[in-house]
């Protein structure tokens, strides 16, 4: 650092950088050097350029920078690396002794291994619990109702009328009784006998025996 | 003499009922198919192609039969069950008897603007009911019945 008399003087980069980094605030011993810093900004547009620059990019820097993990993250980090069967501990004790950046490179590269070991471990307890997922054979589900436009949407279970259907023949049916209709007592016409299919006709009005 | 003529009677009334229903307690599937059958159109369901064969003898003007549902359901003797056909309307279906020692079932059918209808079927085939309820469409409603064993029984 040059901080003598020379009116010469360039400040290095280095004394520049500290400057810009506020190291001299607070520091009675660089009041000289920063007042003869000041002086040579105040005195040369072009570093007072590369001084508003640098501010610029420092606040670019800092509200780009990612927040950092609470202190809870990264302690249940930690605690999951520790519990990881793998070379756990050797990490957890060299993370201690690093610079902080440092640390975070090695926790970083650790968070990749643990996703890893997570990922393979979930892989293989897939394989392991890979069992057949029971599913119903058709005689096992019983059809209880379903619209005719749906029909042909089942997959499984046997409809209650499966082909064609199939009637009824004479001597099939033996009626027993025939009320009539309530609102009019109409009697239906029952065709059991033959000649023809059994069958049952609602009489329409007016209609005669 | 008496106790005699009332065993007598207790083995009548007991025999009857086995005669009827040698299964008491057996359960009965019944299936009933809504069909609704109109004038617009020409196509019928193949599964219906019998039944349509038989109302279109007194009913030539339908062209068209098309299955509305199907259901089914297990009961017992005495059970009385509805099941929705159309237009929030109902048929009531009562299992008089299970299958007798001719396996045929006796049930009771109420199908809309009818009275009761109790008659003995075979197994396994539909008995056709040409209904006179007709739909907002103009369909007539056609029911096809059918009873059977419960397959477990």
């Amino acid at each position: 650092m040059n901080a003598s008399g020379d009116d010469t003087w360039p400040p290095s980069p280095e004394l520049l950088a500290a400057y810009f980094d506020g190291e001299f605030e607070g520091r009675d011993d660089l009041v000289d050097v920063r007042r003869r810093l000041e002086d040579w900004l105040a005195a040369d547009p072009g570093a007072r350029a590369e001084l508003a620059e640098y501010r610029r990019l420092r606040h670019l820097w800092q509200e780009t920078t990612p927040r950092e993990p609470a202190v809870t993250a990264w302690q249940n980090l930690l605690r999951r690396l520790e519990s990881c069967p793998v070379r756990a501990g050797s990490l957890s004790r060299g993370a201690g002794s690093h610079a902080p950046w440092k640390m975070a490179a090695v926790l970083a590269g650790a968070a990749g291994f643990l996703l890893a070991a997570v990922l393979l471990k979930d892989s293989g307890t897939a394989r392991d619990d890979m069992e057949p997922f029971p599913v119903a054979s058709e005689r096992e589900v019983v059809i209880l109702y379903v619209e005719g436009a749906d029909t042909g949407t089942l997959v499984v279970g046997q409809l209650p009328l499966q082909g064609p259907m199939e009637l009824v023949d004479a001597g099939d049916v033996t009626l027993t009784s025939v009320e009539p209709a309530q609102r009019d007592n109409m009697v239906p016409d029952v065709h059991i006998a033959g000649p023809g299919r059994p069958i049952i006709w609602a009489r329409a009005e007016g209609e005669d025996d | 003499m008496a106790k005699y003529l009332s065993l007598f009677c207790l083995a009548v009334v007991f025999s009857n009922a086995f005669a009827q229903s040698p299964c008491p307690g057996q359960k009965v599937s019944v299936t009933l198919v809504v069909i609704l059958a109109g004038e617009e159109g020409s196509t019928i369901d193949p599964r219906l192609k019998a039944i349509a064969e038989e109302v279109r003898l007194k009913f030539p003007n339908l062209t068209s039969f098309r299955l509305k549902s199907m259901a089914t359901k297990s009961l017992v003797a005495n059970d009385k069950t509805l099941i929705p056909v159309v237009d929030n309307r109902d048929v009531a279906v009562t299992i008089k008897h299970g299958a007798d020692a001719e396996k045929r079932v006796c049930l009771a059918v109420t199908a809309p603007d009818q009275g009761e209808i109790v008659y003995r079927s075979v197994c396994g085939k539909f008995l056709p009911i040409v209904t006179r309820y007709q739909t907002q469409s103009r369909e007539l409603l056609i029911l096809a019945i059918r009873v059977q064993p419960c397959k477990d029984e």
